[in-house]
Formats: structure tokens, C-alpha cells, sequence
């Protein structure tokens, strides 16, 4: 119960901090992110005071994987530059959007949304991946570690790496199981509010892209 | 551990155990790598700038010495050579002139008439060697030429040069920095290589254009050449390499494969302000 309440409201150290240090923050795929941080928490504390009721629950959390799962992709898709990947992820949300909605409407059990989650969080881990990929091959002149993306990438990774494993087996599960194991959400979670305070309140910085440098040549430049 | 304890069905419960620690391990393992891959290579690229940095001040350093000489020499020229000559005419042509017999007169003015000629000579010689009349009119090949028959003149060293490919003339300024540094070239093998002969010839394969320079004398492999460069020494090489970078040029030095001469070929892309745009 501490645990839930600490993730609950670890949701408004991203907001505080976004709102404290807004100047800072002038990106529209930050501004995507605090939108996603609000819904997230409002979510996370909606769940808490509404009626328990399968329906209510199935729609709530379904409504949130598909949200989620926007937020992250535009994220990326905003940060990233080869127009391959690009292309990837509109593929990939295509289908993902397709199967979401039809998992919605022709479900009848109304239970937790664990296929869609999972290939959510398989989409968005293989999202970051590609943007790593390119961030690798993409020199930038000041230190990955110092740039917003790459902690809000820590974050969403880290994230649904932890969680997972649970999406995929909480058919499995029983209801005090599933009590239990969702510490694991809990604490992702409080590690991603985390993450996503040090990427708002890090100082904004300009970066020269260039692609990595032929080796020193002294002939001519 | 407490998730295995809850857990009625170990099966299930040793998946989601070990493959979300799996893949946390393996999330923790990727960012740690990215970030240590990256200050590597932020590393390594810093000392490359920081190498070019110093070929830059060197090149810098080169450009303003040999300025400095330049102007030097055109300074020592003008007093010593030219100062003299007009001062000696103007000795001719003093106002004792007009009380002197007529013979007298015509012989002083005869004498200024020759040194101020002379003087005319000595300039026209000093502009020419800052900008040779040849190659302003007629260009790189004939210039080349000029200079190769004025050497070859000497009897000590047989220069020819032939160019196989120069119906389109290059720019006048392209043209003018090409000489000058085949002018280096030469005089650091007439200096310093005790040749037999120099041969130039000139090419275009590829959109690229070559000058190829063969001697028989001691010569300048590209080991040699880098660590001129990287080092104070080396003046004029470095002149060299400022000029080209300025045609965005490429100078290679290589002893050839039959071990009797060196070779040094310059490189430069045909239709340069066209390559600079699309490269």
C-alpha cells in the first residue's frame, strides 16, 4: 500500500520539476512527455478512488496502453533522424493501433490488457534500441548523458523492461499473485518519475549533429 | 525473493523472476555501454581535433614566416638593388649636368639611360616572380614550361614536362597557387635531392586531376613527409599543404616500385566549385 502510494505521487516530482524549470523544457517532445507524466498519474490515482470494477479497470488500463504507447512512440519518432526507422515505427503503430482497438472491442473476458501491453513495451524497448543505435553512429559534440532524450529513453526503457515479464505472465496469475508482483510496476515506475525529473530539470543544450569523422587525414580537409 | 515465496506455480514465477531481472541486466548492461562507447569516442575525436588544431597553428605558423620572408626579400631586393641603381642614375643626372660640355653630357645621360633600364629590369623581374607574366596569359602548361626550359638552361638538371590533358584551363587563382607549388617542389629538388632529372606530367582520370612530379634524386616518402609536417621543420612543405587545402587538394610522396625515383602526386578535383557543392 506504500509502495502504490509512493508511485502514485512520485508522478508529480516530474510535474513540479517540469513546471519549475519550464525554460528549460521549450521542446514539443518534452511537452509530450509532462502531458504523458499527467495522465500517467492521473491514471495511477483515478484507479485508486474509482469504484473496483473489471469493466472500468479493462478500459481504464487499455485507454492507457494505447496512450502510453503514443506518447513513447512520438517521443522517439520526434528524436530520431533516419527516415528508415521513421517508417519502422509508423508501420509498427500501425499494426499496434489495429490490434489494440480490435483486442478492445471483441474482448469478453475484460481482464487486464496483457497482449497489447506486451507488444507495447517489446515495440517501445525495440524503439529505443533503434534510437541508441543511432545516437551511436550520430556523433554529438557534448556527452550523451547530458542531453533530456537520453534520460527520458533510461526512464521508458528501464520501465518496460521491468515490466515486461509481468505483462506477459499476468494471465497467469491470481489476483493475490498479481497483488504481490505489482510492487515490480510500483518501483518502475518510481524509477522512471525519477528519470524523467533529472531529463526536465538537466539545462537545455544546443548539439552540432554530425556523423562520425573519417579518420585524420592530414592531406586536405 | 518474496515473489517466489507468494508464488503458487514455480513455473510461471521463475520466468517472470529471472527474465525480468534478464532484462533489466541486459537494459543496465545496453546504457552502460552506450555511455562508455560514447565518451570513447568523444575522446578520441577530441584528440583528433586537437591534433588538427595543432597542424593548423603549424600551417599558420608556416604561412606568416614565409610571408615575412617574402616580404623580406622584395624589401632586400628594392634597397639593395633598386635603392642603388636610381640613386647611381640620379648622381648622372645632378644640376652640375647642364655647366658640362656637351661630349660629357651625353655620356651621363647615355650612362642614367642604361641604369634606369637596368633598374626597369630588376623590377620587372621582382614582379615576375610574384606573378609570372606566362602564366597569367597563357596559363599553367606554358608556365610550367618556362620554368622547366630556364632550368634545363642550366645544363646541371633536364626538367620537361608534358601535359596530356589541359584544353580547359583551370581558374586564374588555381592556377597561380598549382605553380607555386610546383615551384616549391622543384626547388626543394634542385636544393636538396642532387637530381638527374624532373619530370612533370599532368592527367585528368575520374573528374580528378593529377600532377605527377618524377626525379631520380633523394627524395620524400609520405612517412617522411607527415612527419615534416608535424613537426616545426618543414617550411615549405607546409606552405604546400596550406596552398592546396585552399583547392581542397591532395599531395601524396612515394618512392616508386622499381626503387630508381621518386614520385609526387598532387590530386585536386576537376571542377572543384562543382565538387564543393555536391560533395
Amino acid at each position: 500500500m506504500f509502495l502504490r502510494a509512493v508511485s502514485i505521487f512520485s508522478g508529480l516530482l516530474p510535474i513540479i520539476f517540469f513546471l519549475y524549470s519550464r525554460k528549460r523544457n521549450r521542446e514539443r517532445s518534452l511537452w509530450v512527455i509532462f502531458l504523458y507524466v499527467i495522465l500517467s498519474f492521473l491514471t495511477d490515482f483515478s484507479y485508486g478512488i474509482l469504484p473496483k470494477s473489471k469493466l472500468i479497470e479493462f478500459y481504464l488500463f487499455s485507454g492507457f496502453t494505447l496512450i502510453e504507447y503514443s506518447f513513447f512512440s512520438y517521443f522517439i519518432y520526434a528524436n530520431l533522424h533516419s527516415k528508415g526507422i521513421k517508417r519502422f515505427i509508423i508501420g509498427g503503430s500501425a499494426l499496434f493501433y489495429g490490434f489494440a482497438i480490435f483486442v478492445l472491442f471483441e474482448t469478453t473476458t475484460y481482464t487486464f490488457d496483457s497482449l497489447p501491453a506486451t507488444i507495447e513495451s517489446i515495440l517501445i524497448i525495440l524503439y529505443c534500441i533503434f534510437f541508441f543505435f543511432e545516437e551511436l553512429n550520430v556523433l554529438e559534440n557534448s556527452f550523451i548523458y547530458s542531453s533530456k532524450k537520453f534520460w527520458i529513453i533510461v526512464g521508458i526503457l528501464i520501465y518496460l523492461a521491468a515490466t515486461l515479464f509481468l505483462f506477459i505472465s499476468t494471465t497467469y496469475l491470481t489476483a493475490q499473485q498479481k497483488k504481490s508482483y505489482w510492487s515490480i510496476i510500483y518501483m518502475s515506475n518510481i524509477l522512471k518519475n525519477v528519470l524523467f525529473s533529472i531529463a526536465f530539470l538537466l539545462p537545455a543544450t544546443k548539439t552540432n549533429r554530425t556523423s562520425m569523422q573519417k579518420p585524420y587525414n592530414i592531406s586536405s580537409k | 525473493m518474496f515473489f517466489l515465496q507468494v508464488n503458487t506455480q514455480p513455473g510461471v514465477s521463475s520466468v517472470m523472476f529471472f527474465g525480468t531481472i534478464g532484462m533489466l541486466t541486459l537494459t543496465v548492461g545496453l546504457i552502460v555501454f552506450i555511455i562508455f562507447h560514447q565518451r570513447k569516442v568523444i575522446r578520441y575525436q577530441q584528440t583528433l581535433q586537437g591534433m588538427e588544431q595543432e597542424q593548423q597553428r603549424l600551417l599558420l605558423n608556416a604561412s606568416i614566416r614565409l610571408q615575412e620572408e617574402e616580404r623580406q626579400r622584395l624589401a632586400a631586393d628594392l634597397h639593395d638593388d633598386a635603392g642603388p641603381l636610381l640613386a647611381t642614375a640620379r648622381l648622372y643626372l645632378n644640376e652640375n649636368l647642364v655647366n658640362l660640355d656637351k661630349t660629357s653630357q651625353l655620356q651621363s645621360i647615355y650612362n642614367a639611360k642604361q641604369i634606369i633600364d637596368d633598374t626597369i629590369q630588376l623590377i620587372r623581374n621582382i614582379s615576375h616572380s610574384l606573378m609570372p607574366p606566362t602564366l597569367k596569359n597563357f596559363g599553367l602548361e606554358s608556365a610550367v614550361n618556362d620554368l622547366f626550359q630556364k632550368i634545363s638552361g642550366s645544363g646541371s638538371v633536364n626538367a620537361s614536362c608534358r601535359f596530356h590533358d589541359y584544353r580547359e584551363r583551370l581558374k586564374p587563382e588555381d592556377e597561380l597557387i598549382l605553380f607555386r607549388v610546383i615551384q616549391e617542389l622543384v626547388n626543394n629538388i634542385l636544393k636538396h635531392s642532387n637530381s638527374s632529372f624532373i619530370h612533370v606530367t599532368q592527367n585528368i582520370n575520374a573528374d580528378r586531376f593529377f600532377i605527377r612530379l618524377h626525379h631520380d634524386g633523394r627524395g620524400l616518402t609520405q612517412a617522411d613527409f607527415e612527419k615534416l609536417n608535424k613537426s616545426s621543420a618543414g617550411l615549405g612543405l607546409k606552405n604546400i599543404q596550406s596552398r592546396l587545402r585552399l583547392l581542397d587538394g591532395n599531395i601524396t610522396f612515394e618512392k616508386d616500385a622499381s626503387q630508381t625515383y621518386y614520385k609526387v602526386t598532387i590530386e585536386l578535383a576537376k571542377d572543384r566549385e562543382t565538387h564543393l557543392a555536391t560533395g
